[in-house]
């Protein structure tokens, strides 16, 4: 019984001990640091990405208190304070861009989205909605302990989640370079087909209907596609564009030749000579025959 | 007996190689009077058509469900003709195409096959010799001719280099090579 309400006297010792150090015991002059690591699932740093943060108490020697703009928004620092959780993050935030209330941006480049010189207290950090990476609002303490210590430059590092499209459309079109079709050799249609590696996934004929132009819908994000046109006699072809501004498939003609206006009138001269020989030989034999000169 | 036989079966083969010989010359011959009845139908269609100026496209005659962009006149030559607009082989056997170019830009380029109806004395022009062209609106070009020369069958780029205001072509004899009849505009009429 004596060691169990010596443990209970110690651990509350500890506890007004630590209370006293998170709230009596910074340097109340003090600003803050936050930088927000911004790294996708591979750790590849994203820059150019907007974080805002907006300070939702701050902290005096009698402790946390809302600023102005939560003052009358039913928020309990109290209660943030008892649990920062994900959720009530979450309700700050959404309170925050329904009332519109002002927040620090900064922009990330390989370092992260900065800030500095940031008074104490509880912070809310968020993204904008229509980034290409986003994360879920959270709350920093600042300062924040760490073991013994009070900490007045914080690092984190959410996790991002990536709002890239899962499906991508891939726009390919057709180009002919033969003088408008003058030698007349262009065909009525072609066939391009699509692949993913060495894979063809799709086909599509292309002719003067759909414009020479198709748009391959519903791909995965994560193949590596490329198009590919099925042989056209006497053209050249040659592929640009990558997967993002479509691909432009190009004929060049290198068939050329001028247009056939001519009757064809040497043959028949060839072949009356070939005739009359014919039939003076013929005329030969017979006659060698009439004479009797057979043997 | 032999020899008798021999002399039977050359006979045979010379006489079908001269009946091949004239039937290919008088399906030439036909074929050249059935184009320039062709041209001639069509011509006088077309010069009875008149275009409304339309500032959106090319004037062009339509007649008999074609398009053509005027005529060519070589006194010379006594040829009247009809152009298409645009150029296949089977516009080729009844009347000379457009193959490139256009009157407005100076640079048209005329086809036509060597039948004697159509282009088949082109050769026999020479230079200062005058072409008279008709538009749609039925407004005469008139040009003169400053050289002719062969190209052969793949000179494409020779064809249309040089800048000519107006050009006429059609096969030699052979085929291979096409007389080529070029020619900068005389006057504006």
């Amino acid at each position: 019984m004596k060691v169990t309400l010596k443990r209970i006297f110690a651990l509350l010792l500890c506890a007004t001990l630590l209370f006293g150090l998170a709230t009596n015991c910074f340097a109340a002059n003090t600003k803050g640091k936050l930088t927000v690591e911004l790294n996708d699932k591979d750790q590849n740093k994203i820059s150019n990405m907007t974080v805002n943060i907006c300070q939702v108490a701050t902290l005096s020697q009698n402790g946390y208190s809302p600023v102005a703009a939560f003052e009358n928004s039913g928020i309990s620092v109290s209660g943030i304070v008892n649990n920062p959780s994900e959720a009530a993050a979450k309700t700050i935030a959404d309170y925050v861009k329904s009332n519109n209330i002002s927040a620090l941006s900064a922009i990330s480049d390989g370092s992260g989205a900065v800030f500095g010189d940031l008074d104490l207290g509880i912070w809310l950090v968020f993204t904008n909605e229509n980034e290409q990476y986003t994360f879920n609002p959270y709350l920093v303490f600042l300062p924040s302990r760490s073991g013994d210590k009070l900490l007045y430059q914080l690092t984190s590092s959410p996790k991002l989640q990536d709002n890239t499209p899962n499906e991508i459309s891939l726009y390919v079109i057709k180009k002919w370079d033969d003088k408008n079709n003058a030698s007349k050799n262009r065909p009525e249609s072609v066939t391009i087909e699509l692949l993913n590696g060495d894979t063809v996934v799709s086909s599509v004929q292309l002719s003067e209907q759909n414009g020479w132009s198709h748009t391959f819908e519903k791909l995965s994000k994560d193949g590596n596609y490329s198009v590919r046109e099925k042989a056209v006699a006497n053209y050249k072809t040659t592929y640009s564009g990558d997967t993002t501004n479509g691909f432009i498939v190009t004929n060049t003609y290198n068939g050329e030749k001028l247009p056939q206006t001519g009757q064809y009138w040497w043959p028949i001269v060839l072949i009356a000579v070939a005739g009359a020989g014919f039939v003076a030989l013929g005329i030969y034999e017979l006659g060698v025959k009439k004479n009797g000169k057979e043997e | 007996m032999a020899r008798k036989n021999k002399g039977i079966i050359l006979l045979i083969i010379g006489v079908l190689l001269l009946i091949t010989a004239g039937g290919w010359y008088a399906y030439n011959i036909l074929e050249d009077n059935k184009a320039g009845k062709q041209a001639q139908q069509l011509l006088d269609v077309i010069t009875t058509q008149s275009v409304t100026p339309d500032s959106t496209a090319e004037a062009v005659i339509i007649a008999g469900g074609d398009a053509f962009c005027g005529r060519v006149i070589i006194d010379k030559l006594s040829v009247e003709l009809p152009v298409y607009n645009e150029w296949n082989y089977t516009r080729l056997k009844s009347a000379p195409c457009r193959y490139t170019g256009s009157i407005e830009t100076n640079d048209i380029i005329i086809a036509a096959h060597n039948y004697k109806s159509h282009f088949g004395s082109l050769n026999k022009l020479t230079e200062g010799d005058e072409i008279k062209f008709i538009d749609p609106y039925g407004k005469s070009h008139l040009y003169q001719v400053c050289e002719i020369i062969n190209l052969d069958g793949t000179a494409v780029s020779d064809m249309h280099s040089g800048g000519w205001d107006f050009t006429l072509f059609t096969c030699t004899k052979g085929g291979e090579q096409r007389v080529t009849v070029r020619c900068i505009r005389k006057e504006n009429s």
